[in-house]
């Protein structure tokens, strides 16, 4: 393997296929989930008493698999958009990529069992016009970086907060201690929040960047 | 709504026969098709009113099938569904003219909205467009009927319409034959659907075939495009084939399978499209002769005649002339700034006395002209045309002896309808088919051979001209 630019440019391979995958996937869950949504329309149809309802028991059931159909598609879906790399447009609202993040780091956060407090002011338009993958991973390193540093029962706290002065402000705050797991995540921020004419500042468990609001 | 027809397109085996069964259960009448090709192949032959079709499909895709179905049925509704939920994709279906877009996994709920606002949107444009073409085909007369003879007849087409079996309707050019058609076609339970009605007879030889089977692009030198014949137009409907006894033999082989099995295919065409079409007919000709002299197949004969309706000649139910006269006064009294409200007795004497040969359109054209000729609220005798005008019973006869000369007899005729009309060249000349000046040239022989008659002792046939 060769240097820091080679394993970025592997990185940056990385994503996209796990991009294309994603939507392979989606495509593949979803004609399943859809033959299962029919077949329980069909069964309903078929427990209906003649000119009436679907008697309440089975209405459950038939309720219970709908919801559950729902639900993997929902996720599905989440994961499809925060993976995908399509073009955005110019101006993007930097607290909905912050909140998809932490919905597709759910299960990471469950599992480090660390609890997550946000404080979002949305919406908050930032003007870069990145694709929506590398506004994933603006949104979601930090929360992962915070995630690595805390210990089970710790706390993260993410607040986005937009004033004239400052501009847009993202910041993880962890529980944990002094150490830096995302060496080469943090450098990959700093370049990706410089060139959209914002910085970021890592001391500890504080992580800051600072974004320009749209139309400043 | 229920028991429309739905084509349903999936490459997913498991999806398409639960959709099948989901739709069947709602009533509908469900085809399917596993992609873009066959279900282009299915939607020819099955006239879907809704077609539900999967967007990513692995040979012909959904925008594929949305292009070539808005090609060859264009009013059909077609609903996307996609497991790819993008916004670019949905924006690119509906651009393309998709009705709507439903993603996977299906809502049973939102389908079924979906399906019943497509078929209401088909409804409507079917509504539209028989509104249309009836508007476009309405400009005949109304059903008038008094007479004993018309009562008979519409007791007929009463009975006939409900039923789908082909009737035959025979009678005089002018009779009414298309306005009895259209009636059958009212009463029967295919009045929502088209009614379509040609005239073999003012349909060149050559293009009957396309025009009543359609052809397809490149069937011929000049189809520069798919046409649908009259019988895939009145699909559903009623057909109604005037002067069939105009269709070249060659020709009726295909009319009687289309008859028989419901199935034909098109000028230069490949595959066989079923259509629905009650056939109902007319000629003036008589077929059984037609049969006789090999000029008319017989086994189409007997399948077109199965019921027969005849019309009788305006002349033979007169009682009829007076309302049916009404009518086209109140009728043209309406789209002109006329204000005629009727017809004199004498000149509705002499209407109900004439002898009408054009029938009904004869009549009819006889109204048209005397309304613009009126001035007042009655159309009198002097509005009428002049060869019916001055008829009275003793004086509509033209007899004359056998063995005269021709130009003997010419001149008979001639002198007399100059009589008729009490002397007036103009009228006689329009009403004998000729110039004023052959008249006058005619005539002014006639003086001089009077005068030369005269003038050798003879007694003169001739009163001098004037």
């Amino acid at each position: 393997m060769g240097g820091d630019a080679d394993c970025e440019l592997i990185g940056a391979a990385r994503q996209q296929l796990s991009a294309r995958l994603m939507e392979s996937l989606v495509h593949e869950a979803r004609n399943p989930l859809n033959a299962l949504s029919i077949n329980i329309g069909v069964l309903a149809q078929k427990l209906r008493a003649p000119g009436g309802a679907v008697p309440p028991g089975q209405e459950r059931n038939l309720s219970a698999m709908r919801e559950q159909i729902a639900r993997v598609d929902e996720v599905l879906k989440l994961f499809n958009d925060f993976m995908s790399q399509r073009p955005m447009a110019n101006e993007v609202d930097f607290s909905h990529a912050v909140d998809r993040a932490i919905a597709a780091l759910g299960h990471e956060i469950r599992r480090a069992q660390v609890r997550l407090e946000a404080e979002l002011a949305g919406p908050q338009r930032t003007g870069i016009n990145w694709e929506s993958g590398a506004l994933s991973f603006l949104a979601a390193q930090p929360i992962l970086r915070g995630l690595a540093r805390s210990r089970a029962g710790g706390a993260i706290r993410v607040r986005l907060a937009g004033t004239h002065e400052k501009g847009l402000t993202y910041t993880v705050e962890d529980s944990g201690d002094d150490s830096e797991p995302f060496d080469r995540a943090v450098p990959a921020l700093q370049r990706m929040a410089a060139r959209a004419g914002g910085a970021v500042k890592v001391e500890g468990a504080l992580f800051e960047m600072t974004l320009p609001l749209a139309g400043r | 709504m229920s028991g429309a027809r739905i084509l349903a397109v999936d490459d997913e085996a498991a999806s398409i026969e639960a959709m099948a069964e989901l739709l069947t259960a709602w009533g509908h009448k469900v085809e399917t098709a596993s992609d873009g090709h066959q279900a282009i192949k299915r939607a020819l032959e099955f006239h879907p009113d809704v077609v539900l079709s999967d967007l990513a499909m692995p040979e012909s895709d959904g925008l594929w099938l949305l292009r070539a179905l808005k090609e060859d049925i264009p009013d059909c509704p077609v609903v996307l569904l996609t497991g790819r939920a993008t916004v670019d994709t949905a924006v690119e279906a509906i651009r393309q003219g998709a009705y709507d877009f439903i993603e996977k996994p299906l809502d049973p709920a939102r389908l079924k909205v979906c399906i019943d606002r497509a078929l209401e949107k088909r409804e409507t444009m079917r509504e539209v467009q028989g509104l249309r073409r009836r508007l476009k085909q309405l400009g005949g007369t109304e059903f008038v009927v008094q007479s004993q003879e018309m009562r008979r007849v519409f007791d007929l087409i009463q009975k006939v319409a409900p039923a789908k079996a082909s009737v035959a309707i025979f009678g005089e050019s002018g009779t009414g034959k298309e306005m009895v058609a259209r009636s059958i076609h009212n009463l029967s339970p295919r009045r929502e659907k088209g009614f379509i009605a040609i005239n073999c007879a003012s349909i060149p030889a050559t293009l009957m075939e396309s025009e009543i089977f359609g052809h397809e692009r490149g069937a011929f030198t000049g189809a520069d495009q798919r046409r649908p014949g009259v019988f895939e137009l009145a699909h559903g409907g009623t057909l109604f084939l005037d002067e069939v006894g105009e269709i070249p033999f060659e020709l009726q082989a295909k009319l009687l399978r289309v008859l028989e099995e419901g199935r034909l295919r098109r000028v230069g065409g490949k595959v066989e499209l079923e259509v629905d079409a009650r056939v109902l007919c007319a000629t003036n000709r008589d077929l059984k002769a037609e049969v006789k002299a090999g000029r008319f197949r017989e086994d189409l004969f007997f399948r077109l005649n199965v019921f027969q309706i005849p019309l009788p000649p305006l002349r033979d139910r007169r009682e009829d002339i007076p309302l049916l006269t009404q009518h086209f006064v109140e009728k043209f009294s309406s789209e002109s700034a006329k204000h005629v409200t009727g017809v004199h007795p004498e000149a509705l004497q002499i209407l109900k006395q004439y002898d009408w040969p054009g029938n009904i359109r004869e009549l009819r054209n006889a109204v048209e002209r005397a309304m613009i000729l009126c001035e007042g609220e009655l159309i009198l005798q002097e509005h009428l045309p002049p060869d019916m005008a001055v008829k009275s019973p003793e004086r509509q006869q033209f007899h004359t002896p056998y063995g005269l000369p021709l130009d003997d007899v010419e001149k008979e005729y001639i002198l007399g309808s100059l009589q008729r009309n009490n002397g007036n060249k103009a009228r006689t000349a329009e009403s004998l088919g000729v110039s004023e000046k052959t008249l006058y040239n005619k005539l002014h022989r006639y003086a001089d051979e009077a005068k030369a008659l005269q003038a050798a002792g003879g007694k003169p046939e001739t009163p001098a001209m004037a």
